[in-house]
């Protein structure tokens, strides 16, 4: 079957067709075809009878875009009504998956992007220079601020020894003592008494 | 450097109202004027050592090495954030003292806390140059406020990486009035997550690598959806700030 040059008007995209495209991807899509519009010729549009498009509606708004005047089409009148839409969502299912071993070998990935294909941000990373660290002392800074964490433990009391005990924590506070460390001092010396 | 006066305009936005969509109309390297007085700046792109300083900590911060608090996912986005820095008393979560981000005592986050104090200094160098009375004012407002373990710098008391989270509107009402914050972007395959101040209808362009200075107390602002247009794609916001919390505290 070989394609024919027709009217861009003369076809009609399908209302039916559930593919989406986002702003950004489809630009990419205009530019693909700009750059490479002789790939038209090879994959031409499929429309049925009506000449209505069952294989290229995203292709079709592209070429639009891209202010193409005529384009190449296929004419799939041979298909019943559950056959074209079949044909619909085959003709934009992807079976395989990429190798990303030869895409990294032997392609460059900024051409990939421009072709359309969905890459990780990552890919695009630049190295990262960490000498800038080396020229800088930071290490009283730090050494400092990590000495001023803490970390809070839950000393549960009994309801008759609760007040008391929130009234001498707050004595202390107070004071300026640090009583996470009287309280430290404590349990070490009970426990050297214990002989445990 | 080019002068934006921001003006009043009206509008019915209020704390809580989710931020939408606003496109930016700062996005220019510009000193914002408020009734004479200079009280911010937009830098597009920020260069030199605090560009090098906001690559490491950005780098670092998406990796195992930097803890983080993770937030749920919105419409499947990763969300988190690293406080460094002072935290200040939460006496509801049953800390009723002031203390440094737990985040200083995880040896592998040495690097990105490294990095981020770096560009503390730098920030503040900027803050110096470009406004040098504000400098002056927030380096006496932290002195008066903030016991010197608590400071941040010399302009501030803490930092927060904010990784793809977006902001209803609301005001930084727990920061030191007069103090200004820095906000610095990195985002790579996103759109969105620009600064919205409704009280003079400014949308500045958070763009990778921009730098907004900007009194955060003084008014109602959001953050607009942040939106990625690719698998990874993300907006991180590091910004530094100063809490009022900590006057007083030992």
């Amino acid at each position: 079957m070989k394609p024919q040059l027709v009217a861009i008007n003369k076809i009609q995209p399908n209302a039916d067709n559930p593919r989406l495209i986002k702003n950004i991807k489809f630009k990419k899509l205009v530019k693909s075809i700009e750059d490479l519009p002789s790939m038209l010729q090879l994959r031409p549009i499929v429309v049925d009878e009506d000449m209505v498009i069952l294989g290229g509606n995203m292709r079709y708004k592209a070429c639009i875009e891209a202010g193409l005047k005529e384009i190449p089409i296929i004419v799939a009148d041979e298909l019943n009504e559950d056959e074209k839409k079949a044909f619909v969502i085959k003709d934009n299912v992807s079976y395989g998956e990429w190798d990303w071993d030869i895409l990294g070998n032997e392609y460059d990935f900024e051409s990939l992007d421009d072709w359309g294909m969905d890459l990780p941000s990552d890919m695009f990373r630049e190295d990262v220079d960490y000498s800038i660290l080396d020229d800088e002392d930071f290490e009283d800074e730090l050494d400092s601020m990590e000495g001023d964490v803490r970390r809070a433990l839950q000393i549960p009391f009994e309801a008759e020894h609760y007040e008391e005990a929130k009234e001498l924590y707050k004595f202390w506070v107070d004071s300026g003592a640090y009583v996470g460390g009287m309280i430290l001092e404590y349990l070490k010396e009970e426990r050297k008494k214990a002989g445990l | 450097m080019k002068i934006v006066d921001l003006v009043d305009v009206e509008h019915n936005i209020k704390v809580g109202d989710v931020c939408e969509t606003f496109e930016p109309n700062i996005t220019e390297d510009c000193i914002f004027m408020f009734e004479g007085e200079p009280v911010g700046f937009f830098i597009t792109k920020i260069e030199g050592k605090l560009k090098k300083f906001i690559e490491i900590a950005n780098s670092e911060f998406r990796t195992d090495r930097v803890p983080k608090s993770i937030m749920a996912r919105a419409s499947g986005v990763e969300q988190y954030s690293t406080i460094i820095g002072s935290v200040p008393p939460k006496p509801h979560l049953r800390r009723p003292y002031p203390s440094i981000s737990s985040v200083h005592n995880t040896k592998s986050a040495r690097i990105f806390i490294k990095a981020m104090l770096g560009a503390c200094r730098e920030a503040e160098a900027m803050l110096k140059e470009i406004l040098p009375e504000q400098y002056e004012k927030q380096v006496k407002l932290i002195e008066e406020y903030v016991p010197e373990k608590y400071r941040l710098g010399k302009c501030f008391t803490s930092s927060i990486n904010n990784y793809n989270i977006p902001a209803p509107f609301h005001r930084d009402t727990a920061n030191i009035k007069g103090c200004v914050n820095v906000i610095i972007t990195k985002k790579q395959d996103a759109t969105g997550g620009n600064l919205h101040v409704p009280d003079y209808g400014a949308t500045m362009d958070s763009s990778d690598n921009s730098m907004l200075v900007y009194p955060a107390w003084r008014n109602v602002h959001g953050v607009t959806p942040i939106v990625p247009t690719k698998e990874g794609g993300y907006r991180n916001s590091l910004v530094f700030y100063p809490l009022a919390s900590f006057k007083g505290k030992k």
